[in-house]
């Protein structure tokens, strides 16, 4: 079952988020962003992105 | 600030209601494995019937859509990149809260009424709080979202 990171709200499978390594990972989260191209997209600026993935909008 | 060196527009793709979510992740399939240059896409839970998509040319947007399965057509036009900040929020939910801040609670049961924060838990995103108007005080703790700040009024 997906789960979004809390810091960095990239959506993941794992126990433990691959960007961060931070373990506050939540089941209730909506929206998304896939960021495809971290250098030069505006939109993964926006949420502070760095990395490519699939990110959670709002987290509860 | 920035240092992109590519110069993407935002654009909006017509969809199938309720597929945003799915289509967002097929054409996100499509763009690695045909590797387009699309540099984002994303799909608010708010935005029925539409996504957008992040790219430096609407013609790598059409070439993106082309024969997939629950898009309509690209919408003419770019979106300012202002009007999705409001999809896209990184402030955090509890800023402006602390310990004393008078709060009118927007959401739940409590909807309506006035409340003073006893405690905030900013990682979480909780406040723990208490209704004013209650006939004695019940600390309840509930998401950071279901309250906002009753500006300029501390206790
Ligand atoms: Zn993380």
């Amino acid at each position: 079952m997906p789960r979004a990171c809390r810091t960095c709200k990239i959506i993941t499978n794992e126990n433990v988020c691959p960007v961060c390594k931070g373990t506050e990972l939540s089941d209730d989260f909506s929206g998304l962003l896939v960021v495809l191209d971290p250098e030069n997209s505006l939109l993964a600026e926006k949420l502070e992105a760095k990395e490519a993935g699939n990110y959670a909008l709002k987290i509860r | 600030m920035s240092e992109r060196t590519v110069r993407t527009s935002l654009y909006a793709v017509k969809v199938t209601n309720g597929q945003e979510r799915t289509v967002a992740l097929m054409l996100s399939d499509k763009a690695k494995v045909e590797e387009l240059p699309i540099a984002a896409i994303l799909a608010p839970a708010e935005l029925k019937g539409y996504i957008i998509v992040e790219a430096e040319r609407p013609h790598i947007v059409d070439e993106l859509i082309r024969g997939m399965r629950h898009t309509r057509e690209r919408v003419q036009g770019t979106i300012s990149p202002d009007e999705v900040n409001h999809y896209i929020e990184t402030r955090p939910v509890v800023e402006g809260l602390e310990e004393g801040t008078l709060v009118e609670v927007i959401a739940g049961p409590f909807k309506g009424m006035q409340a003073r924060v006893v405690r905030v838990d900013v990682t979480k995103e909780e406040v723990t709080i208490e209704i004013l108007e209650a006939a004695f005080t019940l600390p309840i703790t509930v998401h950071a979202d279901y309250v906002r700040e009753l500006k300029g009024v501390k206790m």
